[in-house]
């Protein structure tokens, strides 16, 4: 049956010709699946036509993959995190849940084991998180050899989730300058992100992206180990971060 | 000639997916992509690349967030493929997944902005070439145009955009902005009404 158009529904259908719309980006590839030679070496990562993209000023350069977490290139600057004075408590600031007396209590509520790096010591506060999957950080709050990044309160920071393959929880969109390497992590692989600010988004299970409010930015390393993936923030040299993920016990 | 939304954008490189020339329908690309077909799931991906792009770009208003958002529900959705129904029309399907997606980017990222759309220069290549009056005419138009369409409450616009600009139908509209058909038909014929009284303000001056 012929739909009969107003006038103005014309107008309408014919001003959608005329827009100026953003220019596509390119959107494939998509992450692929790997064989699974490994399942903790998911590590991937996609070239992608960086020459349409750069002329695009557009995102998506390729993936690379750790359960639980992706990381997305993007070929446009990502905004620096400004240095501002805390207004409010760490872990509301940071989004790390509530806080909790001891490594052992955030273990009991997380439901897997948690683990210190021996190579830092005790960390100053510890954090746990239900949802969207239980997340415990431990925090060093700045010192000597801990220098604060764009948080003053933080010197490091080590997130701990459980992941599953299918499980990407965690991402992270990357700028054009942010140096990524693939290392080895107390023998298991791992990423090594630095050199200019990235972005965190979180998502749940179902798919939902929830508000990033951590957004620290400094260098990263992240790795997985025994159903666990490891985030370690802080302002260190690779080989110190590589150093410090070596000693977790 | 405007470029017609999810007719693929060849150019980009990937070879497209075909029998004997002829290019594969949604559901035979769905198909092949549930069997672990990539390169028919990168045919999809090209295909509705545009739509997808442009619809996660109404909701959020901002191109870097659309552009996320897109890129996500397009792997999200390859995920979901198993749960897919196989006679089913892909394009609703994958708008309310896009849909989603930039809603969620769009509270995530916390931007209130407006939604800004521009009409491109007038005179597109192959049309003939207007009067000049014609043409200041023509122009002058699509200004009221858009702005009596920036003008109206976000919910209509956005339901305007969607179904004029984007040419979707009723239920891939309502599919995209998560709401009822039966909404979105109200809101349609309350959004058209707004339109004409702000256009009929804007001729008396």
């Amino acid at each position: 049956m012929a739909e009969q158009l107003s006038p103005l529904e014309r107008e309408l259908f014919a001003l959608g010709g005329e827009i100026a719309w953003p220019l596509t980006p390119r959107l494939v590839p998509l992450r692929r699946r790997r064989p699974q030679v490994d399942r903790r070496l998911l590590i991937a990562l996609l070239a992608a036509a960086l020459a349409a993209l750069l002329a695009a000023g557009a995102v998506a350069a390729g993936y690379l993959h750790i359960p639980g977490i992706e990381i997305l290139r993007s070929s446009r600057p990502l905004p620096t995190p400004s240095k501002t004075l805390p207004t409010t408590p760490l872990g509301e600031r940071l989004d790390l849940g509530g806080s909790e007396p001891s490594v052992a209590a955030a273990a009991a509520d997380a439901g897997f084991p948690v683990r210190v790096p021996a190579g830092l010591g005790p960390p100053d506060e510890i954090f746990f998180k239900a949802t969207p999957v239980p997340l415990v950080t431990l925090v060093y709050a700045p010192r000597a050899d801990l220098p604060a990044g764009t948080d003053p309160e933080v010197g490091a920071l080590l997130m701990e989730f459980r992941s599953a393959d299918s499980t990407n929880f965690l991402g992270k969109t990357v700028g054009p300058d942010t140096h990524i390497e693939q290392v080895s992590v107390d023998a298991t692989q791992g990423v090594w992100l630095a050199g200019a600010p990235h972005e965190v988004f979180v998502e749940s299970t179902a798919g939902s992206a929830f508000p990033d409010r951590v957004r620290l930015a400094g260098n990263t390393l992240i790795w997985y180990r025994a159903g666990v993936t490891y985030r370690l923030e802080a302002n260190v040299s690779k080989e110190r971060a590589l150093a410090i993920a070596g000693t977790l016990r | 000639m405007h470029p017609s939304i999810g007719n693929g954008q060849a150019a980009q490189g990937v070879e497209k997916a075909t029998v004997e020339g002829r290019p594969l329908d949604d559901g035979e690309l769905v198909a092949r992509a549930r069997r672990g077909d990539e390169r028919a799931y990168e045919e999809l991906v090209l295909r509705y690349s545009d739509l997808a792009f442009r619809t996660a770009y109404l909701a959020t208003a901002n191109a870097a967030d659309a552009e996320e958002a897109a890129l996500e529900a397009f792997l999200k959705a390859r995920q979901a493929l198993g749960r897919f129904h196989e006679n089913a029309p892909f394009r609703p399907w994958l708008l309310r997944i896009v849909g989603n997606e930039a809603r969620n980017r769009r509270r995530a990222a916390g931007r209130r902005e407006g939604l800004e759309l521009k009409a491109a220069r007038a005179g597109r290549a192959g049309d003939a070439a207007p009067s000049p009056e014609a043409a200041v005419l023509a122009a002058e138009r699509r200004t009221e145009l858009l702005s009596a369409l920036e003008r109206l409450e976000p919910d209509f616009r956005q339901v305007v955009a969607c179904r004029y600009l984007l040419e979707l139908d009723v239920a891939e509209t309502a599919a995209a902005l998560g709401i009822p058909e039966g909404t979105v038909k109200s809101r349609l014929s309350r959004a058209l009404d707004r339109l004409r009284e702000q256009l009929e303000e804007a001729v008396r001056g």
